[in-house]
């Protein structure tokens, strides 16, 4: 039997310290499906990808990715699992050069982009690949965070707000490039606040609110929502 | 010749002392530094690692035979295992607490180590002699230049240029600077932090041990050598700032340097100063000479 | 050291059997404080009590300011070269002497404090440390000191004239004095607004600073308490001892007053003194074996970091606070 879930969260807690700050997440990202989590500041939507990453102090609960369940998996073999992650701050490493932040990460998989296409994509970063990432612009430290992902190839890519504090010319460039990925059936789990972007791009919609899942549905279904969508986010 | 009154031989031949002392400053600052930079703590166990590299040469040597040159291999080699147990099993439950914690589990493994061999070997000091290739000396006209020493000096400015190329220059070293500046992040990258915290360790023991060997046929092998040489070397360390590689490479052969200088001019002062220096450079460069942060 | 002492909020209104609990463990301590010379011997006594001071001061800097200090033996080891020094050659009365070892130590750690509160965490402790061995050649090679051989056969005098103090019993009473006076001082001084405001940087430097604290002039006073309490135990040492040498200014001393502050309890009152207690205590047991005192030493050093960074007071305090 083909596992249809890439990825699956059930009953999801999470702690900061003592705080805690989810109660019991449930989500499903198909494969080849891109999934937006949406939520205001503080929902949990950044703290469910770090649970995936296992970086809160505790989590409790099931993860599994394709099938496998992987919640206890040592955090340094999570990657090969096929998952890629850009965090919320880029999580470039700024007093590398480019190229090193490129070379850096091991190759997971093949599902990649080769580093031919990549260029073709973000031709900045190939210019400036002798310098400090620290001294790249917002908008230039998002493509290299998330080229450098794509060259381990992981099948599975979860995305914590990408477009944040970027100029537009940046935001239509990662919209063409998740577009890309998605035609070629990667699987993206996306934290964004952004709804005209998400909108153009997601499959499915999860809204999260106090660290809990309160209502998911898919892209068809958007218009009936809006009015659940303006209450979740709070425009 | 003379020069302020010093006759040049005399001179040359505390700056070749002042250089050979600084060639063993800068292997072991350079190994504090590594350490510090990867696990964020000050290894106090360093100067009872540069006494076991030299004991570990005696023993070689006395029990089994082994030259010089095979020890040189092998003794940084034992360091390095040495190093990964310790951190394996002790110091790595110490991650996420105060760094000073640190400080004190290696200080305490300072006092076993050397209180160790001091009650197996006595605080006398062994004998080791260096190799009959390196013995004598050359006639370089203004001074003689002990072939011992220059190697020495010749050994320490390539493992520590070496080093520097190996952390700043290669894939290695990448993977180093990354794990260093984003820990958690780098292990969800699927770099494997632990065991490359352990490397370091490791890595930085074994230049202790490279640094203890190579003092075996110059200093006396005993317990205690390594205990005062530390200190200095702490204070060599706060000199050139903990932020960089190269200041601690530098900084480790100025202040031998220095040292060999202070000699000639007034003797007295030798052991002293460079801790001064440590207090001038704190007083006006809090951060120290390379020092990033302050 | 901030993670060391967890700052448990006790219960408002402790309980009434609490407070008599403890003036009860008070007055047992205090009786047999007073009547330990009858059964053991005062000399050894003595040494436990100047250690507990040296560790209590060390403890005032370590525990309750998160300062380590790696260079507490100058201070406690320059008292004891100044008393020495003013009472076998200047023949200053034995109080006179200790004000003396207690005034140099100050200055000595107001001179080291300027330099090493420049930095924090790790520097500190390796700034204190180089400082304290720059310390330890003066005195090597300072003229009053004897080099090696240190100030021997110290006279202890008569105390305000009336107090023979060569005999064991009333040096005893004088050192019981001297310890409880320099306790007192610690326990105001942790108690006093100037003392919370020194846990606060403890806790959080930069809150402190932001707060409109002058963080570092709070600290070189901490710093320089903390010396002249050193200054004194020492001062006192030599005294009952009758001697100063180098090994009271070594780096090996001060690492031992850190290992007695932490194995008691760091950022506890009574810590110190009970880690000094035991580590006396198990020096003068394994003196008269063969086992390498130095190697116990550092493995009760790696055990109290690894399993026991509350201390043993600690430990007690966590089981008596259960309810």
């Amino acid at each position: 039997m083909i596992e249809e879930n890439c990825l699956a969260l059930s009953d999801i807690h999470g702690w900061y310290g003592e705080s805690k700050a989810l109660h019991g997440i449930e989500i499903n990202v198909k494969r080849g499906q891109t999934v937006a989590l949406m939520g205001r500041n503080g929902a949990g939507k950044t703290t469910t990808l770090r649970a995936i990453t296992r970086q809160l102090t505790r989590t409790e609960g099931s993860i599994t990715k394709d099938g496998q369940d992987i919640s206890a998996v040592p955090r340094h073999k999570l990657a090969y699992k096929g998952i890629g992650f850009v965090p919320e701050d880029r999580g470039t490493y700024n007093s590398l050069s480019v190229q090193e932040n490129l070379k850096l990460l091991p190759k997971v998989g093949n599902s990649g982009m080769s580093i031919d296409e990549l260029h073709s994509f973000f031709p900045n970063i190939q210019e400036r690949r002798h310098a400090p990432a620290g001294t790249l612009s917002g908008g230039e430290q998002q493509m290299l965070a998330m080229a450098r992902v794509l060259l381990a190839g992981p099948d599975l890519i979860l995305l914590d707000e990408p477009t944040e504090g970027l100029a537009p010319v940046f935001v239509q460039k990662i919209a063409e490039l998740l577009q890309d990925l998605k035609k070629r059936g990667l699987t993206i789990l996306l934290v964004e606040q952004n709804m005209l972007f998400t909108r153009k791009l997601a499959d499915h919609f999860y809204m999260i609110e106090n660290g809990l899942v309160v209502a998911d549905f898919p892209a068809e279904e958007l218009s009936e929502n809006e009015e659940l969508i303006s209450r979740v986010l709070g425009v | 010749m003379e020069i302020f009154g010093i006759s040049v031989p005399a001179l040359a031949g505390q700056l070749l002392i002042g250089l050979f002392n600084g060639a063993f400053y800068a292997l072991l600052s350079l190994g504090l530094a590594v350490i510090f930079g990867m696990l964020r703590i000050i290894n106090f166990a360093h100067g009872a690692f540069y006494m076991l590299g030299a004991f570990s040469a005696y023993m070689l040597s006395a029990y089994l035979e082994a030259s010089f040159w095979v020890s040189l291999l092998i003794v940084p080699l034992i360091l390095a295992a040495l190093a990964a147990v310790l951190e394996r099993s002790m110091l790595q439950r110490l991650a996420g607490l105060d760094p000073l914690y640190g400080l004190l589990l290696t200080f305490g493994f300072a006092l076993i180590l050397e209180g160790g061999m001091q009650y197996v070997f006595g605080v006398a000091g062994q004998p080791y002699s260096p190799p009959a290739s390196l013995s004598g000396a050359s006639n370089l006209g203004f001074m003689f230049m002990p072939h011992y020493r220059a190697f020495v000096i010749v050994v320490s400015l390539i493992v520590c240029f070496g080093t520097w190329l190996l952390i700043e220059r290669t894939k290695i070293g990448s993977i180093l600077r990354a794990a260093t500046e984003n820990p958690s992040l780098s292990e969800v990258f699927g770099l494997n932090v632990p065991v490359l915290i352990t490397a370091t360790y490791a890595f930085g023991a074994a230049l202790a041990g490279i640094a203890g060997i190579m003092a075996a046929p110059v200093f006396q092998v005993s317990p205690y050598m390594g205990s005062n040489l530390i200190i200095v070397v702490f204070a060599v360390v706060v000199i050139g700032g903990m932020g960089s590689i190269m200041g601690a490479i530098i900084s480790g052969f100025a202040l031998g340097l220095v040292e060999g200088l202070t000699k000639v001019i007034y003797s007295e002062a030798s052991n002293v100063v460079v801790f001064v220096i440590m207090a001038i450079v704190l007083y006006f460069r809090p951060a120290g000479l390379f020092g990033k942060d302050a | 050291m901030s993670n060391t002492t967890t700052h448990v909020p006790g219960p408002a209104q402790s309980l009434p059997s609490a407070r008599v609990l403890k003036l009860a463990a008070f007055a047992i301590l205090a009786v047999v404080l007073l009547v330990a010379p009858a059964v053991l011997y005062p000399v050894f006594l003595m040494k436990i009590l100047c250690f507990a001071l040296f560790a209590s001061a060390l403890n005032l800097l370590l525990g309750y300011t998160g300062l380590l200090s790696f260079g507490h033996a100058t201070f406690f080891g320059g008292g004891a070269y100044f008393t020495a020094y003013c009472v076998k050659i200047l023949d200053v009365g034995p109080l006179t002497g200790i004000l003396i070892g207690v005034g140099g130590a100050a200055v000595l750690g107001l001179a080291i404090g300027v330099i090493a509160i420049r930095r924090q965490g790790i520097y500190f402790a390796m700034t204190t440390l180089a400082l304290s061995q720059l310390a330890y050649f003066c005195f090597l090679r300072a003229p009053f000191t004897n080099a090696e051989d240190g100030i021997q056969n110290v006279p202890r005098g008569t105390l305000l004239g009336i107090f023979d103090l060569t005999d064991h019993v009333t040096m005893y009473f004088f050192v019981l004095t001297v310890f409880a006076i320099g306790m007192f001082t610690i326990w105001r001084i942790v108690t006093s607004p100037f003392g919370e405001v020194v846990k606060a940087i403890r806790e959080n430097e930069q809150r402190a600073i932001s707060l409109g604290y002058n963080v570092n002039r709070y600290k070189l006073s901490v710093f320089t308490v903390s010396a002249a309490l050193a200054g004194l135990a020492g001062s006192t040492k030599a005294l009952v001892f009758q001697i100063a040498t180098l090994t009271d200014v070594s780096w090996q001393m001060s690492g031992e007053a850190i290992l007695m502050a932490l194995l008691g309890g760091l950022g506890t009152l009574t810590g110190p003194a009970a880690g000094a207690t035991v580590i006396v205590t198990m020096q003068n047991y394994l003196a008269a074996t063969s086992v390498p005192v130095n190697v116990v030493i550092g493995v009760v050093f790696v055990i109290s970091v690894l399993l026991f960074r509350k201390g043993i007071v600690g430990v007690f305090q966590k089981f008596s606070k259960a309810p």
